[in-house]
């Protein structure tokens, strides 16, 4: 009769509430065993010109029943009338007909007489999901779990009723819809609720609050019922007088509850209704429990396992999404861009896993409030803290160490959020007797700090500061180091005429450099760093029911030092060398409008226009046109000024999806959009490679660009059990970048002489299964696709594989993902993890030859060979400690095996020579089992 | 207690792991294809590096061998030798030699030189020649099929010479101790210097256990019965002792002087010896070669070695064709990969023993182990179609069956009484390399060889 929650996010969200619960079933159970005990008196009551109250008191005291209400809620109207012995349920029906009460048969011996609303024991009709349900912000939010109780009822007392009167009459009376916005709040720490859901029951309207707390309808003028329902919060219930448009404050307060029936349902439609295509979140809290590598945490190899999104190689930095090249990836914090978002080679995520709340991914129709990148968005935002006590989460692994508070500022009001991170490799390498490892090093750490205050209901602000660092040596003579530096401050303010404004102000500075050490007088340090600066406005509202709209302006100024060669040590002779730097200014206006064409058919149509100037001091080389750009055909060198433009480029970036809905479950989806990038990553390598320079457009490197078109299918199986999609897409690039073979990247203050751009266009299917409720859970994802470049001219020296179209370093066509959590208990879940990809494509050599006495390979045309398959599994068992009420520290192990069945998968496979031999080599990451035993504990 | 268990398994978990990160590195099937063999086919190999030196300069034509070509690419060493000698290659590795080509060096002024070819794929200057400032050179090659080939006109860069080469004992934290060749340059321009290092080292080698004399096995018949041979021993007609070997560099070293203030190259690492390589067990002599290299031909031997190495398991250099200064008349049917490279050479020869560096270290040991062996001296009747191992006895081969078998053993001298072996005969020999130095170099000193 009674189920816990099936969802461990909400068990360990609301514990302890949890746990209280307990003894109220117990008592309620008994309660409820003895009132059936009892059973059916047939009795007759008959009333003569008697108050309400003495009606209910004779009801109770013959029939032995219990009727609850408030005695201010009786009039003074006198009754004559008889109970004849039928249903009292029916009795109280006809007795309240003409008064403002309702009765509620809570249980055959319990009435409960409520003024004014309706006691449901089912919600209304269409809560789910009807299309005449308005849903804010669903534009973002896409799978994001919400659990809302089925059936729940308060018992300690009846909801806080208030009246509000919102407006005032003005002259616009004539108009039919007024927009109430709101906020939720919670009444003791003062913080806003989201996903409450919030209810005008007497027009059958619902909402639910997005992540800041606000929620919006349109409403006519009038008097309304409003309530919100959220799990562990005592449901409210409030009068609205609504004059004219306006805003209300609805604070809810952690509830006892009685729990008759728990059903946990995710916002199981939104699959289904989302209108823009090629959307996901990865929740932090969901994906805990998902198997991977030296049992650390890591959202962006999750993402791995979605649909459309890949990685090069276990060794890999960045991801490829749709076939886009790994540069093309924005990965914001908090909306600050990070660079390389990874430590040591993409092992680990560079960012505390505990401080993050989710990633939103964009793929497909990105938002027009972002832009810049061609291939995806993947939007990470951290969590905002407890503003009432002191939090703390962190875990023990075989190679980090997390840790991560939520300190209150301002009780009820602010929070610190602060995460750090420490691996402690480079203790275990200096440890060793392995004479090969010892001389390395390896060690990195990150370090968090955002600070939310709620001002107060219209104003919140949030402000950020993250630093990552990685220094390693793999090679005796030299060292390697790259660091992430973030400042973020968004401010969000309501305006009362439910305009959502946002204002974000960041910063973002990558960093490497490479230290080299090869005879006395040489040591050098070679150092690239890039700043990035952001401001951003935007404003969301909403014209109409039946229209959202979005608005706004981001600019964003770069500066990129591309190399300075310094002397290291005293003894070195090291020239300094600087090449200069750049800077460039890129603006974007936006604004997107979502419009409600019918019940089933909803337009997103966006238009960003991007403008960007490459500003001086700069110099503008030219060079013959028709030629290939080299010495020679370098014809002039025009010297710009400082601000100076140096080059201009603009152009309208498309951002339109629609949706239409054949049933409520039922949806197909198309989009569209285009995109433009100016920032480019420079890798002369097959993989990522953390000492990438980043290199702006200029006039001789033109910006990539490109256009993706979307069409899928959206099916979720009724109960929504099970979410179906099948996706297909096509995208066409323009300009993408690469470089002739051997091409010198750093230190070269010509790179438009080794720069190639090219077209590239890649297309697929994607499918994916995705099981959210029930012990079993998890998803199946497919993925065919294929993403081919083409690099063509008229000079042989310019094009790569004559000029045909080739696959890319990263076209896996087949890519499956299977991730499976099975719960046996409260406290024992397993899952399991299955990841099978085609090899990636290789450049094989084609023959060998003897040059200066030693053997070495030819090579001749790009990625004509691919390297064996990939395929890995991996298990893992979660055990939760108990779940006492008093403990101190909440905690739970993870066990994992990556890589069970020891594949040796292979990474790369290159040619050396060695002793003038010729050998071919493959090199894999993790060849053989790799356990790993995590600790994770939370206060 | 507790607490060091489990630091001992987190530490035992990494070290296991990042052990593992950086080392899971196998050997490789190569694959082929249809289209790799044709592109392997169709590409020259030019080495042709003239420098400013007055000598008969060199340049040698080959071709890409493809991975189906067993000759060259799953060449076994087949030398008997090979078996006494494990390990080393003797022979050297086979090459497809391009032949018949006609081969030119043209300069600006109308001079040329015409290269004829001494052995396959390798064309000889008619006569001796260096390279001059100020002039242009263009390397001209007309293969046996009528393909031409021309380089760009290159320049003699002689932006630097080497200022001192010195081997000084060191110990190298990867390598252990042994003996370090450091070269220091200078550069006399501004522009600074774009280097590359070669060298050809000779040491002598001594056979530790050669005899004056020697078998000779005449009037073998292992049918008849008895066996019929007549062995004799008789003086060694050549020098057999003290040998010189002489080996080239293989790797790629590459320096610049570009980025130093003072144009000067310090201390530069060219070749390393283990302090127990036996090539330093007696005089050593390292012949270092600087060539001054034009930007370009820096370049493409920078692709070249970066191709043929990777950094870290991690990332890997996109390789591609090598592109350097030659081009065919007709590039899509021949590609051709090499850098005609004018250089201004210089050069330092270096001797060195073994005792002025490690004066109380015993000598290296040879570079096998080496014993002396005795067995019978003949066999019992066997007809040549009877395998001539498997026989079921315990005795070694006998002498005159070794004999038979090839160029394998030396007499060593008498069998002595003590000497460790199952079937003693009259005589004791030891394998060819240790009685024979030939098996390793050349008997013949070379005219630079100085002896102390």
């Amino acid at each position: 009769m009674f189920h816990f929650l099936n969802n461990r996010r909400i068990i360990s969200a609301n514990l302890k509430i949890s746990s209280r619960f307990r003894a109220l079933f117990v008592i309620l159970l008994i309660f409820q065993l003895q009132s059936r005990a009892q059973g059916n008196k047939a009795n007759t009551v008959s009333f003569n010109n008697e108050g309400l109250s003495e009606v209910f008191e004779k009801l109770e005291s013959t029939l032995g029943i219990n009727i609850y209400y408030l005695d201010s809620w009786l009039d003074d109207t006198r009754y004559t009338l008889a109970y004849d012995g039928g249903s009292v349920a029916h009795f109280l029906e006809h007795l309240l007909e003409s008064t403002p009460l309702n009765s509620y048969q809570y249980n055959p011996r319990t009435f409960i007489i409520t003024r004014n609303r309706r006691i449901y024991d089912q919600l209304p009709p269409g809560f789910w999901g009807d299309t005449a349900f308005e849903r804010e912000q669903s534009a973002v939010a896409t799978a994001a779990i919400t659990p809302v109780f089925f059936d729940q009822e308060e018992v300690a007392s009846n909801p806080s009723e208030a009246t509000f009167y919102i407006g005032k009459q003005g002259i616009n009376e004539y108009a039919t819809d007024y927009t109430l916005s709101g906020l939720v709040r919670h009444r003791e720490t003062g913080k806003a609720v989201a996903d409450v859901t919030v209810l005008i029951s007497n027009l059958n309207k619902g909402s639910a609050t997005d992540e800041n707390g606000f929620f919006q309808f349109q409403l006519p003028a009038g008097v309304h019922q409003l309530e919100t329902r959220f799990v562990g919060m005592r449901p409210t219930l409030s009068r609205l007088v609504l004059y004219s448009s306006g805003f209300v404050e609805i604070f809810v307060e952690d509830g006892v509850q009685q729990l008759d029936e728990v059903v946990v349902e995710a916002r199981q439609d939104l699959n289904v209704e989302e209108v823009l295509a090629g959307t996901d979140r990865i929740d932090a809290e969901d994906s805990k429990e998902i198997p991977l590598v030296l049992g650390e945490r890591n959202l962006l190899k999750i993402a791995t396992t979605l649909p459309g999104i890949s990685s090069a190689g276990e060794g890999a930095i960045g991801v490829n999404v749709r076939g886009g090249r790994s540069d093309q990836n924005q990965f914001l914090l908090n909306g600050a861009t990070i660079y390389n978002p990874t430590h040591f080679f993409g092992l680990f995520q560079a960012l505390n896993p505990f401080v993050v709340d989710r990633v939103d991914i964009y793929k497909g129709v990105i938002p027009v409030n972002y832009g810049g990148r061609l291939s995806a968005v993947f939007d990470m935002q951290t969590i905002s803290g407890d503003t009432t006590q002191l939090k703390g989460e962190g875990s023990v692994g075989p190679v980090t160490s997390n840790l991560a508070l939520e300190i209150p500022a301002d009780k009820g009001n602010a929070a610190l959020v602060i995460g750090g991170r420490l691996a402690y490799s480079d203790w275990i390498l200096r440890s060793l007797n392995n004479s090969e490892l010892r001389g390395n090093e390896a060690s990195f750490y990150d370090l968090i700090a955002t600070y939310t205050n709620d001002i107060n209901s219209n104003n919140r602000i949030r402000a950020t500061a993250y630093y990552s660092k990685d220094r390693f040596s793999l090679t005796p003579d030299s060292l390697m180091g790259y660091n992430n530096r973030v400042f973020a401050l968004e401010w969000n303010r309501r305006l009362a005429n439910t305009h959502n404004l946002q204002f974000n102000l960041s910063n973002s500075h990558y960093g490497f450099t490479l230290n080299n050490n090869p005879s006395p007088n040489a040591g050098s340090e070679f150092a690239f760093a890039l700043q990035e600066s952001e401001f951003k406005f935007w404003d969301r509202f909403r014209p109409s029911t039946s229209n959202q709209m979005q608005m706004g302006l981001s600019i964003r100024g770069y500066r990129i030092h591309p190399g300075a060669l310094r002397p290291l040590g005293a003894a070195s002779d090291v020239a300094e060398l600087q090449i200069p730097q750049e800077q460039a200014i890129e603006a974007g206006l936006f604004v997107s409008n979502r419009i409600e064409l019918s019940e089933r058919m909803d337009i997103d149509a966006g238009l960003r226009w991007t403008f960007y100037g490459a500003l001086g001091p700069a110099q503008g080389r030219k060079y013959t046109e028709g030629l290939p750009r080299n010495q020679g055909t370098l014809t002039d060198i025009i010297n710009f000024n400082s601000g100076e433009l140096v080059a201009f480029y603009n152009g309208p970036e498309f951002r339109t999806a629609a949706r239409f809905l054949f049933s409520e479950n039922f949806s197909i989806r198309a989009g569209f959009n285009s995109m433009y990038q100016y920032l480019h990553a420079l890798s002369n390598t097959t993989t990522v490679s953390p000492i990438d320079t980043w290199k702006l457009s200029d006039s001789n490197i033109r910006p990539q660009r490109s256009t993706i078109t979307s069409l899928g299918f959206f099916r979720n199986s009724s109960g929504g059990e099970l979410e179906l999609s099948l996706e297909g897409y096509y995208k066409w690039s323009d300009d993408v970048l690469d470089f002739k073979s051997g091409a010198r990247i750093l230190l070269n203050d010509r790179l438009e002489t080794e720069v190639l751009q090219g077209d590239g266009k890649s297309y697929g299917l994607e499918f994916l299964v995705r099981k959210n409720k029930g012990r079993l859970n998890g998803w199946v994802g497919y993925t065919w696709s294929r993403s081919l470049i083409r690099f063509a001219s008229k000079f042989a020296s310019e094009e790569i594989n004559n000029g045909t179209f080739f696959p890319s370093n990263y076209d896996r066509p087949h890519d499956l993902s299977l991730i499976a959590n099975y719960r046996f208990t409260r406290r024992y879940s397993a899952s399991l993890n299955f990841a099978y990809q085609t090899g990636r494509p290789i450049t094989y050599p084609v023959g060998q030859f003897v040059y200066n006495n030693a053997e070495y390979v030819m090579y001749s045309d790009r990625n004509r060979f691919r390297i064996p398959d990939y395929y890995r599994l991996d298990l893992g068992v979660n055990i939760e400690g108990n779940h006492k009420k008093d403990k101190l520290a909440h905690s739970f192990w993870t066990v994992s095996v990556y890589n069970v069945l020891g594949r040796n998968n292979p990474y790369s496979v290159y040619f050396v020579t060695q002793n003038g031999e010729v050998k071919a080599l493959r090199s894999s990451i993790f060849a053989i089992p790799v356990p790993s035993i995590t600790y994770n504990f939370k206060f | 207690m507790r607490n060091t268990n489990i630091t001992l398994l987190f530490s035992g978990l990494a070290v296991f792991i990042l052990g593992c990160i950086q080392g899971c590195i196998e050997e490789y099937p190569i694959q082929t294809n249809q289209q790799s063999i044709l592109d392997a086919s169709n590409t020259l190999v030019v080495e042709a590096d003239v420098s400013d030196m007055i000598r008969t300069q060199e340049i040698v034509l080959s071709r890409v061998a493809d991975f189906t070509n067993d000759s060259v690419v799953s060449f076994d060493i087949e030398d008997p030798n090979t078996y006494l000698f494990p390990g080393q290659e003797l022979k050297p590795r086979p090459v497809l030699y391009e032949e018949g080509a006609n081969v030119r060096i043209a300069d600006d002024t109308g001079w040329e030189v015409r290269f004829i070819e001494g052995t396959p794929g390798h064309y000889y200057s008619e006569s001796s020649f260096g390279a001059q400032l100020q002039r242009s050179y263009q390397l001209k090659i007309t293969l046996k099929n009528g393909q031409k080939v021309n380089s760009s006109w290159e320049q003699l860069s002689v932006a630097s010479s080497l200022t001192a080469a010195e081997p000084r004992s060191v110990n190298d934290p990867e390598l252990g101790e042994g003996i370090g060749f450091f070269v220091s340059a200078q550069s006399n321009t501004a522009d600074g210097a774009y280097l590359r290092y070669s060298f050809e080292e000779t040491f002598k080698v001594i056979a530790p256990l050669w005899n004056p004399q020697d078998f000779v096995l005449r009037e073998y018949d292992p049918c008849a019965d008895p066996v019929a041979y007549s062995l004799e021993l008789v003086n060694r007609d050549q020098e057999e002792q003290v040998c010189y070997r002489t080996l080239a560099s293989q790797q790629i070293m590459l320096a610049s002087t570009k980025s130093l203030n003072s144009g000067l190259l310090q201390d530069v690492r060219v070749h390393f010896i283990p302090k127990d390589d036996f090539k330093i067990a007696h005089r050593y002599s390292l012949l270092i070669r600087q060539h001054n290299l034009s930007l370009g031909g820096y370049l493409f031997y920078e692709n070249l070695r970066n191709f043929s190495q990777q950094e870290t398991v991690f990332s890997q250099i996109q390789p591609g064709a090598i592109q350097g200064n030659l081009r065919a008349d007709n590039p899509s049917e021949l590609f051709v990969i090499g850098y005609f490279s004018v250089s201004g050479l210089s050069e330092s020869r270096l001797f060195l023993n073994y005792a002025d560096y490690f004066p109380d270290a015993p000598e290296p040991p040879f570079v096998v182990p080496c014993s002396l062996r005795s067995s019978p001296e003949s066999h019992a009747s066997r007809c040549p179609e009877v395998p001539v191992q498997g026989g079921g006895t315990l005795c070694p081969l006998s002498i005159i069956e070794l004999l038979d078998l090839g160029d394998i053993i030396r007499y060593a001298g008498p069998y002595q009484e003590g000497m460790v072996s199952i079937c003693p005969g009259p005589y004791s020999y030891v394998p060819r390399v240790c009685g024979d130095c030939t098996v390793l170099g050349s008997n013949v000193a070379p005219l630079f060889w100085i002896d102390e």
